[in-house]
């Protein structure tokens, strides 16, 4: 590397939100995959219609329903899991470089990470 | 039909739907989406949903490979994203009060767009730009390795058209289930004037958080059917890896202006869905 003293750390950055984003991707493809297995071994041989998906039932669209449903190994609330992660995959990615800017104590980025993660909790948690 | 052959062939479909999303450098989505609609009769809000979801899965795959070799630039995709996460949750509101025939015109339009786009892609070449003050206050700058691994500076200028045209990116992306890449790219390259090498990797970064602000709203109005994201979100990762693997022995030119053809076809297929098998 013919990097220079200004850019070493900011490749240590990288390197370390590109691992934290490896890690949300595995950790979610496995939960999915577990998910799919638990839904084709309990009710693999449902008929079903392509026109019928009409979406989640509305008690599995609050994370609290789906944690609790999910421990009881309830196969499409395990995979709402999994699909949760993959979506907090980004916003965790968000946090650490807020936490990595602060390090590098540049204030200015800092302050507009601060500003993403805001919009994004919003997003994720506001009633719209 | 049962569910176990259900996931099978949904399965199969989005590796084919990744593979050439990773291929041609569009993405998963805009291949997702009207394959769900047209060949599968889906309701297009549960279509982006699960496109949404899995626009993030590879979306963090190689933004993870990007950041890696050093191409994405951090400062630039964290400032952009105000834009896009801004514009993704007005596109993610939108798409609630949308009905079906609406968003289906409207993805048939965008498809139109992304297929000139394909197939006139250009290689990479470097704009003159003017710094301007945002930029500098603003410190949208970085090096990325050339060829034979020689670090090269840029500089992004014309900063404020460049964040609005992100906004419009990011509402696009939350409407219609897409990670509307083109258009990131767009503004990064074309007006920006940022290197394409930059841009496109750096445009994964920020894909990743947009459609992360979409789907929360997504979420919440119960649009993301697990049964349909399992399959569609496992095969189009799958596919993209593999896309991945075979891009660097493939002729993408060619590959890409065919791909556009096809991508024309199914624009119109779209948008006389959307107008009820009237037109």
């Amino acid at each position: 590397m013919q990097s220079n003293e200004s850019n070493q750390p900011s490749n240590q950055m990288e390197l370390t939100v590109a691992r934290l984003l490896n890690i949300g991707l595995i950790v979610s493809t496995v939960v999915i995959v577990l998910g799919g297995a638990l839904l084709i071994g309990e009710q693999g041989s449902t008929p079903i219609d392509f026109k019928s998906l009409h979406g989640e039932p509305l008690t599995l669209a609050s994370v609290p329903t789906i944690v609790a449903a999910a421990l009881t190994f309830d196969a499409r609330a395990v995979i709402q899991i999994g699909l949760l992660l993959l979506v907090a995959t980004p916003i965790a990615r968000v946090t650490l470089s807020l936490i990595l800017f602060l390090k590098r104590a540049d204030y200015l980025y800092v302050g507009i990470t601060g500003a993403v993660l805001t919009i994004l909790i919003f997003a994720v948690s506001g009633n719209h | 039909m049962t569910i176990s052959f259900f996931f099978a062939v949904l399965f199969f479909c989005c590796v084919a739907a990744g593979l050439v999303g990773a291929l041609t450098g569009l993405g998963g989505g805009v291949i997702l989406v009207p394959v769900l609609v047209l060949a599968f009769g889906c309701d297009i809000h549960y279509a982006a949903g699960a496109s949404l979801i899995s626009v993030i899965a590879t979306s963090s795959g190689a933004a993870a490979a990007y950041l890696r070799d050093g191409y994405s630039n951090m400062r630039v995709a964290m400032f952009l994203e105000l834009a896009t996460t801004c514009g993704a949750m007005v596109g993610a509101y939108l798409s609630g009060r949308l009905n079906s025939n609406v968003i289906s015109v409207l993805f048939g339009l965008i498809l139109i767009y992304s297929a000139f786009s394909a197939y006139f892609k250009k290689d990479d070449v470097s704009h003159a730009t003017v710094r301007d003050k945002l930029s500098q206050i603003l410190k949208l700058e970085g090096s990325y390795p050339g060829d034979g691994g020689k670090l090269i500076a840029y500089y992004a200028g014309r900063v404020a058209p460049g964040f609005a045209l992100m906004f419009v990116a990011g509402a696009i992306s939350g409407l219609l289930g897409i990670g509307s890449g083109a258009m990131k790219v767009l503004a990064m390259d074309q007006i920006m004037g940022l290197p394409l090498k930059v841009s496109t990797t750096t445009s994964n970064l920020m894909i990743g958080v947009t459609a992360a602000a979409s789907s929360g709203i997504y979420f919440k109005r119960g649009s993301i059917d697990a049964l349909l994201a399992a399959p569609v979100v496992l095969g189009v990762v799958a596919g993209s890896i593999a896309g991945a693997r075979i891009l660097p022995r493939l002729k993408t030119a060619v590959l890409r202006k065919i791909f556009a053809l096809i991508l024309l076809v199914v624009a119109v297929e779209m948008i006389i869905k959307g107008f009820g098998g009237k037109l």
